[in-house]
């Protein structure tokens, strides 16, 4: 069997201290969509923007988790 | 950061090798209740980084590439004051191959992009920018163009990069991260590629830009890839 590993790199996930402003740059300057609720699976909790970018609310900014 | 494994095996396969290293993870791999769902665990690496890996994520219905819309998180770059080590971790551990190193930056990856992550030798932990793929490098012009007239002027590039061959141009985004646009990114033949070392770069790329073209990154945007982020005073919308 060979070794398992890491095959592509899915998102990042920021701490940021605005979120909704985020979003806004994200969604109208970028283009980027929301992902919907039903597939996220949250009612409420962290931002989901095309799978590749993901915001929490925070006031520290720096590399997160999910 | 999120990494995909091909299946739940792999997934498995994963955490029993970063359990057995010791390595701290929050628990076995479950199904995740989170956004997208999937099969995946969270390990925190001997940085105090925390990641996730998974897989049978759902996709978002809307991915098609369209204009200049980033369509792919590209690459990652990582401040640490241990390249080496954190290159032999991904390396060893999660299965990456290293790419390329030069005097600054060890560039490793994980499928056929180039590079999914790189290191840059620098005070550490923390994000020095993350790169987005956009179609084209036409495409690439627009988004710049678009970010100009929203008040996020390039603050570096329009240029190509030594390592990977990639068109950038770096801005900052709301929170004065550092972010890329970036396009054609080169495509590694698993079978034919050899690892370039910092000498080899010295001798094929005079700078971080093969146009030239290029001024130096402004000292802000050098002060926020270091690790500390400055917000851009601009209104959005």
């Amino acid at each position: 069997m060979a070794e398992p590993q890491v095959t592509s790199l899915r998102s990042i996930e920021y701490n940021v201290p605005d979120l909704a402003k985020t979003s806004r740059f994200y969604e109208l300057c970028w283009g980027l969509k929301k992902s919907p609720k039903k597939m996220a699976q949250i009612t409420s909790g962290p931002l989901v923007l095309s799978t590749t970018l993901l915001f929490c609310m925070k006031a520290v900014r720096r590399v997160s988790t999910v | 950061m999120n990494f995909s494994a091909q299946d739940s095996a792999a997934v498995d396969g994963l955490h029993a090798k970063l359990s057995g290293l010791g390595i701290t993870t929050d628990g076995d791999p479950k199904n995740i209740s989170g956004p997208g769902g999937g099969y995946g665990f969270g390990f925190t690496d001997r940085d105090g980084l925390n990641y996730a890996i998974s897989s049978d994520v759902a996709v978002h219905s809307d991915t098609e590439m369209v204009g200049d819309r980033p369509f792919k998180l590209s690459h990652v770059v990582l401040n640490s004051d241990k390249v080496e080590d954190q290159t032999d971790f991904y390396r060893d551990v999660l299965g990456f191959r290293v790419s390329d190193r030069t005097e600054r930056m060890n560039f490793i990856r994980c499928s056929p992009d180039h590079h999914s992550i790189a290191f840059a030798h620098n005070e550490g932990p923390s994000l020095n920018h993350a790169a987005f793929e956009v179609p084209d490098f036409d495409a690439l012009m627009t988004g710049a163009g678009r970010m100009k007239q929203k008040g996020f002027p390039v603050q570096w590039g329009v240029g190509r990069h030594g390592p990977g061959n990639n068109v950038f141009g770096y801005f900052f985004e709301p929170n004065g991260m550092v972010i890329e646009y970036t396009a054609e990114v080169e495509q590694v033949d698993e079978d034919a590629y050899i690892t370039g070392t910092p000498e080899d770069w010295a001798k094929r790329v005079q700078g971080p830009d093969r146009w030239g073209f290029a001024d130096p990154p402004t000292p802000l945007l050098r002060q926020c890839m270091g690790g500390d982020p400055q917000a851009p005073q601009v209104d959005i919308f």
